[in-house]
């Protein structure tokens, strides 16, 4: 007979598995170049971007919508692995650190308050080991 | 500036036209636009309201900016259709600008962002 705490957590990570194929295939996530990174115990995301030349602006450097987008990307992934329920962006904000001009993005996100009609998070993003940008979101949760 | 940038050009982001206070750009929604819920990657709504404040401003102060903060609200999801990004200078002082834009569907708001942008010397 199959165990039944096993059997949870089989269908835990079939969940899972499914959201994250859910998330990386999103059509802007793959024309970004959005690659998954790893899952926090907190519930929180990291994804990764390595940064190429079609990211870059006329100044050269990562174009802000890039970090942006992959930012929201792991505050969204989180979101919906910690919560369970369809959730949208409704506000984001966040502050350019540091200009970039390559290395591998690494936005991790957190889920600072899961309320029943909103879900409040941030994500840093990293480059080269010094932080880059901070975002700070407001999601709705979808009913 | 506005034909080395090359992720507006990966992204499918136009310049539509200067005003004396800001821009219009505009970007014709794709499939690859859309985010896994099958409405536009609020990533994309983004990036063409802050190129529309990014040109706007360089264009108007005569000088190249870089955004250091923005918060964009979103209003209604989109689809499909045309979006239209549309900026306007709050304040210009000599090292910071405060600018606004608005995002349209049509003639339906989508979008509305308020930002700071770094004047570079």
């Amino acid at each position: 007979m199959m165990d039944p705490v096993d059997n949870t957590l089989d269908q835990q990570d079939a969940m899972l598995a499914s959201l994250q194929s859910t998330f990386m295939t999103a059509p802007f996530n793959r024309l970004v170049g959005i690659e998954f990174g790893e899952y926090h115990e907190d519930g929180g995301v990291t994804l990764c971007l390595p940064v190429e030349e079609h990211h870059q602006n006329g100044a050269g450097v990562a174009h802000g919508g890039v970090m942006l987008t992959l930012a929201d990307a792991a505050i969204s992934f989180g979101i919906a692995r910690t919560v369970g329920l369809r959730c949208t962006t409704v506000e984001i904000k966040i502050n350019y650190l540091r200009p970039v001009t390559g290395g591998v993005l690494e936005a991790r996100s957190h889920i600072v308050r899961a309320g029943r009609r909103l879900v409040i998070a941030r994500a840093e993003v990293n480059c080269r080991g010094k932080q880059v940008a901070e975002a700070l979101a407001t999601f709705a949760v979808l009913r | 500036m506005l034909g080395s940038d090359r992720f507006h050009r990966n992204v499918g982001v136009e310049f539509v036209e200067f005003h004396g206070d800001g821009a219009t750009m505009r970007l014709r929604l794709r499939d690859r636009h859309l985010d896994a819920d099958g409405t536009v990657h609020p990533g994309v709504t983004f990036t063409l309201a802050d190129s529309a404040l990014g040109h706007g401003i360089s264009r108007a102060l005569g000088r190249p900016c870089t955004t250091a903060e923005m918060k964009v609200n979103y209003l209604a999801p989109v689809s499909g259709g045309i979006l239209t990004a549309r900026s306007r200078i709050v304040r210009a002082g000599r090292g910071l600008v405060v600018a606004r834009a608005a995002v349209r569907c049509g003639s339906e708001p989508v979008a509305e962002a308020l930002a700071t942008f770094a004047i570079l010397r």
